[in-house]
């Protein structure tokens, strides 16, 4: 391989549906509210959708970096629903092209693989940067991985005991079984408006483009 | 039938002045917490959006979404969401300081 191509594969068990993989990673309302500070200052600030459909959408992302957290940087992030609980994400943050692979996969009954691989390019300054990058990255991601599991985990338990998105638990006790499988569909279903909210939201290129 | 929650002491315990547990013959999350007028509400603390957890905010006498800032009033309905949601509330029943809730 290239070795401007910075590679990070992390691994990770739980015994979650693999099908919340694609669900978490296209909810772009919970971002600011799970991601939104870390101790250290960095984070994720609300994210913008600019384009969505059935197995795909863009949105238009800022982080801050550490420390100095008033210091933000931007990028549109493409992800891609694969169809087999994994989802490819493109972005440019700082110019730098990555790609990004969020996998589940089914081990045992309950036990879920989940894999984050993450490829950046790293051209010109950037490479002599790598040890940092990958350091950093790596730590960004297990952060993520941390704060998002929390989430995954109670999403899992409740849509078993027959929980569904906008409507609730089961009113009757004995609906609430532990059979129930989740399944993603997207676009997912926002109950905010916020995340529509940028002007260059496709929800408003029909007004943009007379 | 009736439910134990928890006792009324709790309330008082607590940091926020609610009280979170999940309740195994109930299978659902409970979230007790006293009003400033003194009524107990219990709801189900799975918001209906995505199934997140809820916050107490007594002073804003709102519960709030903990995974995407759905604010859900004291009546349990949504008021800062496009859809009309509505939390499960309970209906409880105080007995010698405990609070249980009738199913």
């Amino acid at each position: 391989m290239d070795n401007r191509i910075l590679k990070i594969d992390l691994k990770k068990l739980a015994d979650i549906d693999p099908a919340i993989n694609v669900w978490n990673i296209f909810d772009s309302e919970h971002p600011p509210f799970v991601h939104g500070k870390r101790k250290t200052g960095e984070g994720m600030d609300p994210s913008f959708i600019i384009f969505e459909n059935s197995s795909m959408n863009v949105t238009y992302d800022t982080q801050k970096l550490p420390i100095i957290s008033f210091f933000k940087y931007k990028s549109l992030m493409i992800h891609i629903d694969n169809g087999d609980n994994s989802v490819t994400q493109i972005c440019n943050f700082f110019g730098v092209m990555t790609l990004q692979k969020y996998s589940a996969y089914k081990l045992s009954e309950n036990q879920t693989e989940f894999r984050i691989q993450v490829l950046m390019y790293l051209h010109g300054f950037w490479y002599l940067l790598k040890p940092f990058i990958k350091s950093y990255l790596t730590r960004w991601l297990n952060n993520t991985w941390i704060e998002d599991l929390a989430m995954k985990e109670r999403k899992n338990k409740f849509h078993k005991l027959g929980f569904k998105e906008m409507i609730g638990m089961p009113t009757n006790i004995d609906a609430r079984s532990s059979s129930n499988i989740y399944q993603s569909k997207l676009p997912l279903i926002r109950a905010l408006s916020d995340c529509d909210s940028h002007p260059f939201s496709y929800k408003h290129h029909k007004e943009l483009f007379k | 039938m009736l439910f134990f929650i928890c006792n009324i002491a709790d309330l008082d315990k607590s940091d926020n002045g609610s009280v979170t547990i999940y309740h195994d013959e109930i299978k659902d999350e409970i979230i007790v917490f006293k009003t400033s007028c003194s009524e107990i509400k219990v709801f189900s603390n799975v918001c209906p959006h995505m199934a997140g957890n809820l916050i107490l905010s007594n002073s804003k006498k709102l519960l709030v979404c903990a995974w995407h800032g759905l604010q859900f009033n004291y009546a349990g309905v949504a008021i800062n969401c496009k859809a009309k949601l509505r939390l499960l509330e309970y209906k409880p029943v105080i007995e010698n300081n405990k609070i249980y809730i009738l199913i």
